[in-house]
């Protein structure tokens, strides 16, 4: 049977708008994208963009987890049966470049304690998402600024159990995504046990463990790494069907639990009010089960601040410039 | 032969250093913890939750308000409120039922008690 030109023309046509569709779902999520509509029902690639979405605090024109007299938020690492090392941490995320069409995004972290005391580091994204992120580093020993490559997505995140891909780097197309389940979440969220409610320097009163999320309906999202031998083959998430809040993620290697990293959301205004993904970490907590070391990073609320009118000359080398030694 | 034994002996002493290793690494970590982890992601495969009876990470309705898992309504809340903050309570139990549902609304939202404080002064005030 003869195949005719306007079939063929039709089919390619066809062709044509697939690819479309397959590129725009893997797409780079942005301040821009959408909260599903009511009553849709997103699937798992939708999902996961929604869970960038709020883990980069796109709601917000800007996000600071900034130093309010001795509070600052801090990462506390633990070796097996070693102690704690704290590290305390000022960051300041802007996400406010509509205008330019270059900038995604950029982010200053400060230093205030241990061996990386004084130093500060300026992190831009890009719109383009093929381009790597640029790493300006302030050494304060040498008081200059360095220009670093983007570290790898395994790289540990300030010595913790978390790598900087569970941090900031991973991104949706990384991973190719399936929804698994839908079901309430029935525990409540891991800390380090010995130090639940105590006083901590930098921090002042540590959180106990969170069981506010008990009971909160959690799609189960299954994202399998598209990168060769990598450290895991595939995780689960526990991600909020309302607010896309991931409150766990199990990493899985050869078949075998790996690691856990549970994370503590609050919504910053309330229900009624605003974005359901507007969220802010309260704690993340993390759990290496091949080593036994635990790690903490806790983000005291009087030190969050969002949407501020700080212009964006503050995300600039002359700030890193006047970091304090 | 002697030698053969020596080595077969060095053999399992060297698995049983490993083994130790390994062990104590899971050892670290809280195994009430893990066995609720665990429980609870293979409900996504079987349907069903099995309970660790009195484990500390599992809110149980009944029994346990400390856990968080009465803070599901309104009266598990009042009596969570009760407990962290005796002084703020003693304003909220004055106040009407939706005040003090919205609260509870709002603390599950932001888990900011210092937040619900507030509120609950606030509401107080504007209420006289």
């Amino acid at each position: 049977m003869p195949i005719s030109t306007t079939s063929i023309i039709a089919h390619s046509f066809f062709l044509a708008l697939v690819s479309l569709a397959a590129l725009d779902s893997q797409a780079a999520v942005g301040r821009e994208l959408a909260y599903p509509a009511e009553g849709a029902i997103p699937d798992a690639d939708e999902i996961a963009r929604q869970v960038y979405f709020a883990n980069h605090f796109y709601a917000f024109r800007n996000f600071s987890i900034k130093r309010r007299g001795r509070t600052m938020s801090v990462l506390i690492n633990r070796a097996r049966e070693g102690n704690e090392l704290a590290t305390a941490v000022e960051r300041h995320l802007n996400n406010n470049y509509n205008t330019d069409e270059t900038l995604q995004s950029r982010d200053l972290a400060i230093f205030h304690s241990g061996k990386m005391r004084g130093t500060g580091m300026l992190v831009t994204e890009y719109m383009d998402d093929q381009k790597n992120k640029d790493y300006m580093v302030w050494l304060p020993s040498l008081r200059k600024i360095r220009r670093f490559s983007q570290p790898r997505q395994d790289d540990a995140w300030g010595g913790s159990v978390f790598t900087f891909g569970d941090v900031t780097l991973r991104k949706p197309e990384d991973e190719t995504h399936e929804l698994i389940g839908k079901k309430p979440l029935r525990t409540c969220l891991g800390i380090m046990t010995n130090l639940e409610g105590k006083h901590y320097r930098y921090a002042g009163k540590l959180p106990e463990r969170s069981c506010r999320h008990l009971n909160k309906e959690v799609y189960g999202l299954k994202s399998t790494t598209r990168f060769k031998n990598w450290w895991y083959d595939y995780r689960i998430s526990y991600v909020d069907t309302k607010s896309f809040a991931d409150y766990r993620t199990l990493y899985f290697k050869n078949g075998e639990l790996i690691k856990i990293i549970d994370r503590d959301w609050g919504l910053v205004n309330t229900e009624e009010e605003g974005d359901p993904r507007a969220l802010f970490w309260k704690y993340w907590y993390g759990l290496d089960l091949r080593t036994g070391h635990e790690s903490l990073a806790v983000i005291p609320k009087k030190v969050v601040e969002y949407n501020s009118n700080r212009r964006n000359s503050f995300w600039t080398e002359k700030t890193l410039r006047k970091i304090k030694r | 032969m002697e030698q053969m034994v020596r080595n077969v002996a060095a053999c399992h002493l060297a698995f049983l250093i490993i083994g130790c290793l390994q062990f104590d690494a899971v050892q670290a970590a809280d195994s009430d913890y893990l066995s609720a982890v665990k429980a609870d992601f293979a409900e996504f495969t079987s349907h069903v939750f099995e309970i660790t009876p009195d484990s500390p990470w599992i809110g149980s309705i009944e029994d346990q308000p400390e856990s968080g898992g009465a803070l599901k309504d309104v009266e598990g809340f009042s009596i969570f409120l009760q407990s962290k903050s005796p002084g703020s309570y003693i304003f909220y139990k004055k106040l009407p039922a939706d005040y003090k549902e919205r609260l509870h609304r709002d603390y599950l939202a932001t888990g900011d008690l210092d937040r619900i404080k507030d509120d609950i002064f606030r509401y107080t005030k504007e209420l006289k």
